[in-house]
């Protein structure tokens, strides 16, 4: 992979996904808490160590993803790169793009970052980038869809 | 649309037979006819016994002796015989097809109107199919699949059997027009990138040709018919002779370019055409080119790793039984009987499977390859050779007996949530039928001199025990999975291997059901290079190939990690040149 330079996605990615893990990580603590004072459970107080544990292990793995989570366009395809645990490098023709979708998620927004994903023909293909800035987002969308009516391959 | 007066007769409403809407009732029918009679039977019984002794029964007798109670009876049943009648006729008048240039149309509801459209160019394929009780009245339904799209496809139901081949055959015309219709608007002017050859260049000047001299006309003179007929042919052989074209393809074209009587000749055109694989075929007077019988599928049903599975299972609970019974424990026996309820519904899915899998019977026409399967409910359909994206061999444990093998394939624009027989090339075949399947929707393989497809497929079939005199060189292709994976992989990383020839990929693997997996280079999807941390520590990496859904689903599991990643690379490369060839 030494030839391919990949370009990261926003580093802004990060804080979408922290903040839908606080989200959904801060109510069930304050449960926990509350849980633990009202009915002094034993097993409630182990407990929130052990949630506050698993948080901050996803919250640093999700923010070593989003590091690793890149893109790079070459002459006849894109390829995508992502996880740490799980590594993957997919390569999408553009001569076998059907399709690509656009969409943005409330938090997304927040932060004015969407995901862009493409579609071939295979179910099996799940090529998707996730954190791009709109403007950027935009603009792959464009010029993939350009290079893929450039470059369609029948079936 | 310029053709539109002339496609009169063609695109106004045609109706379907009137029994259509009977037939799509026939069990709400069958169960108000048996509620009558059954109200009815004490009524004849009586009627019956007073014929013949005087005397039938209070009741009857109480009926018979008021003439207007029995008027009554009557009538009631005409009005309801008359009800059913109307109600079909009011249902059948609103039922109807049309065709146009463009699409296919279907109205129907009486209440709720319905009209559904078909465009012609996106018509993937147009099957027979004859449920059981249609067929026991010579009606058939027409079923135009629709590419995408869940549950878009168009059913034409019922016409007459005949009637309904007549216009398939038609509509198949139709729609291989429409297509090259769009596909001549579509297309850029000649493609300078391309490596066309000095015979290739000529090829949109004909396809233009093509496409002005048959307007997706309705009904073309005998000379526009002949002169798309020809042109056509023309195209298919140009399409033909591109490198990623599968073999069936050079075949309809070879067919295509002699003479009509050529039918008679069409096992040797394939013997020709399938000399990589070394097989000889023969072929019938009708072009049939392959048939199952039915008791060989149903043989094959019996040895398939369920079956001994169950029979298996079969055995122990049969064991358990006796000593339960021996012992007197009378209440597990009848516990247990309750539990083979859900093994005979197993079978009967079994048997259900091998008798619509039973005379699957194989034919060669212009249109692809045909093919013809079930024993009660008859099915036709036509594979349309160019869109085969991948094919899948394989071989049950105790296949190995009979050295029997399956074909299945994948293929572009099929739902998920289609039946899983309507994927399969042949349900139980022996080695040359399987590789005579395999060979019509594959390229040429271009194996490299010494070693033929035929002894390629065998290896991949057999591993090291293939008979073939050509086995060592053939095998000597295969890149075997690394040692480190036998941590991994205990069973199969022996067996599973890959190769690449010149125009595809074949995967060896299975460990007690044997498997197969050919993916032409021009048919890749995307492809995904990944590791977990398992194979990391391993040194291990493996490679997904997407193909569209189906049967086959090509990965190279557990490679070298620097391996995985060159093959990744360079097969990007390869695609991308095959798609350049098979589009040039």
């Amino acid at each position: 992979m030494t030839a391919v330079d990949f370009v990261p996605v926003s580093p802004a990615l990060a804080r979408v996904h922290l903040l839908t893990l606080a989200l959904f990580m801060i109510p069930v603590l304050a449960a926990i808490i509350v849980g633990g004072i009202l009915l002094d459970s034993l097993v409630l107080w182990i407990g929130l160590p052990v949630w506050l544990l698993a948080g901050i292990w996803i919250a640093v793995v999700v923010v070593r993803q989003v590091k690793r989570l890149g893109y790079a366009e070459r002459g006849d395809d894109l390829l995508i790169r992502r996880g740490i645990l799980f590594r993957s490098t997919t390569v999408v023709p553009f001569g076998r793009m059907q399709f690509v979708d656009v969409s943005s998620g409330p938090v997304e927004r927040m932060f004015g970052l969407a995901t862009v994903k493409l579609h071939t023909a295979s179910a099996a293909t799940d090529a998707t980038i996730p954190g791009l800035p709109k403007d950027e987002a935009d603009r792959l969308r464009d010029i993939l869809a350009a290079r893929g009516e450039a470059q369609l391959a029948g079936l | 649309m310029p053709e539109e007066s002339s496609a009169e007769s063609f695109s106004r409403w045609h109706r379907v037979h009137p029994m259509t809407p009977a037939l799509k009732t026939w069990i709400i029918l069958l169960a108000i006819v048996g509620a009558l009679l059954a109200q009815s039977q004490q009524l004849f019984e009586g009627v019956v016994e007073r014929a013949l002794t005087g005397s039938g029964g209070e009741e009857t007798d109480w009926i018979l002796a008021r003439p207007w109670v029995l008027a009554a009876i009557l009538g009631g049943l005409v009005v309801t015989i008359g009800v059913i009648v109307l109600l079909n006729w009011l249902v059948w008048r609103v039922m109807g097809y049309r065709i146009d240039d463009d699409a296919v149309y279907l109205r129907k509801g009486v209440l709720s109107k319905q009209l559904r459209k078909a465009r012609l160019d996106r018509v993937q394929s147009i099957d027979i199919s004859q449920p059981l009780v249609p067929r026991l009245f010579g009606l058939a339904a027409l079923k135009f699949d629709v590419a995408g799209g869940e549950g878009s496809s168009v059913d034409i139901e019922y016409l007459k059997r005949g009637r309904a081949e007549a216009l398939r055959d038609e509509m198949l015309a139709r729609v291989r027009s429409a297509r090259d219709a769009t596909r001549t608007e579509q297309a850029p002017s000649p493609d300078p990138t391309g490596p066309a050859g000095a015979g290739e260049s000529e090829q949109p000047a004909h396809t233009a040709s093509a496409a002005d001299l048959a307007p997706v006309g309705p009904a073309p003179t005998a000379s526009a018919g002949a002169d798309r007929a020809g042109a056509e042919a023309v195209r298919r052989n140009v399409v033909a002779r591109r490198v990623g074209s599968n073999l069936g393809t050079r075949l309809l074209a070879a067919i295509d370019s002699t003479s009509e009587d050529v039918v008679s000749d069409i096992g040797h055109t394939l013997t020709d055409v399938l000399a990589p694989y070394r097989v000889t075929a023969r072929a019938e007077h009708d072009g049939r080119i392959l048939r199952v019988p039915a008791h060989r599928v149903l043989l094959a049903a019996l040895l398939s790793t369920g079956t001994l599975f169950g029979v298996l299972i079969g055995l122990v609970v049969l064991v358990g039984l006796v000593v339960l019974a021996a012992f007197g424990i009378w209440e597990a026996v009848t516990g247990i009987l309750f539990g083979i309820i859900p093994a005979i519904a197993a079978v009967a899915t079994m048997a259900k499977g091998a008798l619509d899998e039973a005379n699957f019977s194989v034919r060669i026409t212009p249109d692809g390859l045909s093919v013809t399967h079930g024993l009660f409910t008859t099915t036709r359909k036509i594979i349309p050779l160019q869109r085969i994206q991948a094919v899948k061999l394989s071989q049950p444990l105790l296949w190995r007996l009979t050295g029997w093998w399956r074909v299945e394939y994948n293929i572009a624009g099929q739902k998920s949530d289609q039946l899983t027989s309507s994927t399969v090339l042949l349900p139980v075949g022996d080695i040359d039928q399987t590789l005579m399947m395999l060979g019509l929707v594959l390229p040429d393989p271009r194996v490299p001199a010494g070693v033929s497809g035929r002894a390629l497929i065998t290896s991949a079939m057999l591993a090291r025990k293939s008979p073939d005199p050509e086995a060592p060189a053939a095998e000597g292709l295969f890149v075997d999975q690394a040692p480190a994976s036998r941590w991994l992989d205990w069973m199969t990383w022996n067996r599973n291997a890959w190769a690449v020839t010149g125009t595809m990929l074949v995967i060896r693997s299975g460990w007690t059901t044997r498997a197969v997996e050919c993916v032409p280079h021009a048919r890749v999807q995307s492809m995904k290079l990944r590791s977990g941390p398992l194979q990391r520590a391993l040194g291990l990496a493996e490679v997904e190939l997407h193909s569209t859904e189906g049967p086959a689903k090509p990965v190279l599991r557990h490679q070298a990690a620097e391996r995985a990643e060159e093959f990744f690379f360079t097969h990007a490369d390869t695609t991308r040149r095959a798609r350049a060839e098979l589009d040039a």
